[in-house]
C-alpha cells in the first residue's frame, strides 16, 4: 500500500506542475467531440448463476444441477470532448455509460429483484503535456460509480519519439482501488470490500517501411484484496451452494504484438496476437485479423475475427467439496475458445468551414464454446473542428 | 511447438522486425501509414467498448496498456 501511496502522490505533483504550466497557455479550443452508441444483447448458461434456479426453500429440496441464465442486455453510450490550449497541451473528458438490464446473476436479485435495471456511470479526464517534439507526459485520473461499487483510478504516462518519428517508446502505470458490497448467496449484505490493482506497460512502436508498422507491448498487473465475484455462487457437493472464493493476490503478465500493413489495392492488413498468463493457471491465446477496404477517399470498411483460447483458473469447479478452499463456478473462469467475427463501415464526411465529420457503424457476433453468445451493434460519430 | 517456445519466437520476430526498420522512412513517404486504416490504436470509444465486452466475459484482462480488474467488478 505505501507504494500505492507513493503513486498517488507523485500523480498529484505532476498534475500540480501541469496546471502551473497551464496558468501560462491560452484558452481552451474545443478539438473533437467523438461520441458512440453501442447496445450488447448475450444470452447463455453458468454455474456462476442463480438467475433463473429455484430459490429459497424450493432450492434447498433440489440439489443443483442446472446453471443459471446470463442472459444480459447493455445500453452503453459513450461521449468525449478533447479540448486543447495551446500547442502543448491537451484534455480529455470522457462520460461512458453501461444501462445493463440483466436476467438477475445477481445473488440481490434472487431475495429482492433490486439490480435487474443497473447504470453504471464513469468519468475520465486526461491531460498529455507535449514537452517539445519528442516527448509527451500524460496523466489520467477517474471514477466509477455503480449500484454496489466504487472505484477511483489514476495514472501516468510517458512517451518519447525518435529517429524522425519512425519509432516511439511508451511507458505508463495505473492504480485502480475498488470498493464494493459483500453479499451472501441469498442477496444478503456480508460486509464491504475492496481491492487494489497496480499496473505497468512498456510498449515500443516501429515504422518498418512505407507500408507497415510494428507494435509490441509487455504489461504486468498485480492485484490484491477481494478478487471473488462473492455473489457468484458454486454448487456445493452435497447440495445447495455456496459462495465464491478466490484468492487474495493475484500477477498478471501479457505481451502484445501488433503490425498494419498497406495493400497495394487502396487496402490494409492488420494483426494482433497477445499472450496472457497469470498465476491463477490461466494462460491465453489471442489472435485477431482485421481486412479494411478503402471504395474512395469518403468510405472505407473492414471485416474482423478473432480467436480467443483460455485455460480455466485451477480452483474451478462445479462441485465444491468443502467449505474453507477457493473455488469458483464462473464460466468466465473456465477453460473455452472464443470467436467473434464482426464488420464496420466508415464514412468521413467534409464539414466546411467547421472541419470534419465521421460517421460509423458496425456488428459483432461473440461466441463462446461454454454456452455463451453475444450480438453487438454500435454506431460513432468523430466531429473534428479546424 | 511448446507454447514457451512459440512466444519466445514471436517476439524475436517482433525484434526482428523492429531492427529491420531502423532505415528511416521519411515523413513524405508516409502517406499510406497516415490512412486511418493503418491506425494500431483503436479510438478510445471503440477500446473502451472492446475491453467492457472481453474483460467482463475472458479471465485474461490486463496489460495491452490497460489495467485489469478495476470499475466494473469483473475479475
Amino acid at each position: 500500500m505505501p507504494m500505492r501511496s507513493l503513486f498517488a502522490c507523485w500523480s498529484m505533483f505532476v498534475l500540480l506542475l501541469l496546471t502551473r504550466t497551464v496558468s501560462a497557455e491560452p484558452s481552451l479550443k474545443l478539438e473533437r467531440i467523438e461520441s458512440r452508441l453501442s447496445g450488447f444483447s448475450q444470452d447463455g448458461h453458468g454455474y456462476q448463476s442463480q438467475a433463473g434456479l429455484p430459490t429459497g426453500a424450493e432450492r434447498d429440496r433440489n440439489a443443483p444441477s442446472g446453471q443459471g441464465s446470463e442472459r444480459l442486455t447493455v445500453f452503453q453510450p459513450q461521449l468525449r470532448a478533447v479540448f486543447s490550449q495551446g500547442t502543448r497541451l491537451e484534455y480529455s473528458l470522457w462520460l461512458p455509460v453501461d444501462f445493463v438490464t440483466s436476467a438477475s446473476p445477481d445473488a440481490v436479485d434472487v431475495t429482492t429483484g433490486a439490480s435487474r435495471h443497473e447504470r453504471a456511470n464513469t468519468v475520465d479526464l486526461a491531460t498529455t503535456y507535449k514537452a517539445n517534439d519528442h516527448d509527451t507526459l500524460g496523466v489520467r485520473g477517474g471514477f466509477h460509480l455503480e449500484e454496489h461499487l466504487r472505484s477511483w483510478n489514476i495514472g501516468q504516462s510517458y512517451a518519447r519519439s525518435f529517429a524522425m518519428n519512425n519509432a516511439t517508446a511508451a511507458a505508463s502505470a495505473n492504480v485502480v482501488l475498488d470498493a464494493f458490497e459483500r453479499r451472501k448467496t441469498d442477496g444478503g449484505l456480508n460486509g464491504r470490500a475492496s481491492r487494489a490493482t497496480a499496473n505497468a506497460n512498456v510498449s515500443f512502436t516501429q515504422v518498418v517501411s512505407p507500408d507497415t508498422v510494428v507494435y509490441v507491448d509487455y504489461g504486468i498487473t498485480r492485484q490484491q484484496g477481494e478478487l471473488a465475484t462473492n455473489w457468484n455462487v458454486v454448487p456445493f457437493r452435497f447440495g445447495g451452494y455456496v459462495s465464491e472464493i478466490a484468492p487474495r493476490d493475484r500477477l498478471r503478465h501479457s505481451v502484445v504484438v501488433r503490425g498494419a500493413q498497406w495493400l497495394p489495392w487502396r487496402g490494409a492488413l492488420k494483426g494482433y496476437y497477445r499472450f496472457y498468463r497469470d498465476d491463477w493457471g490461466v494462460l491465453a491465446h489471442t489472435a485477431e485479423l482485421q481486412l479494411a477496404q478503402r471504395f474512395s477517399s469518403l468510405f472505407w470498411m473492414h471485416g474482423d475475427v478473432r480467436y480467443h483460447h483460455q485455460t480455466g483458473v485451477g480452483f474451478f469447479t462445479t462441485s465444491a467439496r468443502d467449505l474453507s478452499s477457493v473455488r469458483t463456478a464462473d464460466s468466465d473462469l473456465a477453460r473455452f475458445s472464443a470467436v467473434t467475427v464482426g464488420g464496420t463501415i466508415v464514412v468521413d464526411v467534409p464539414w466546411h468551414p467547421f472541419g470534419a465529420m465521421r460517421f460509423e457503424a458496425g456488428y459483432a457476433r461473440y461466441s463462446r464454446s461454454n454456452d455463451l453468445t453475444m450480438h453487438l451493434a454500435t454506431i460513432g460519430t468523430d466531429i473534428v473542428f479546424d | 511447438m511448446s507454447v514457451r517456445a512459440l512466444v519466445s519466437k514471436l517476439v524475436s520476430l517482433s525484434a526482428l522486425a523492429c531492427l529491420g526498420g531502423c532505415a528511416t522512412v521519411t515523413p513524405d513517404r508516409r502517406g499510406h501509414l497516415a490512412d486511418p486504416m493503418m491506425s494500431l490504436q483503436d479510438s478510445p470509444l471503440e477500446a473502451y467498448r472492446k475491453q467492457k465486452m472481453y474483460t467482463s466475459r475472458e479471465a485474461a484482462a490486463g496489460g495491452d496498456g490497460t489495467p485489469a480488474g478495476g470499475g466494473c467488478g469483473c475479475q
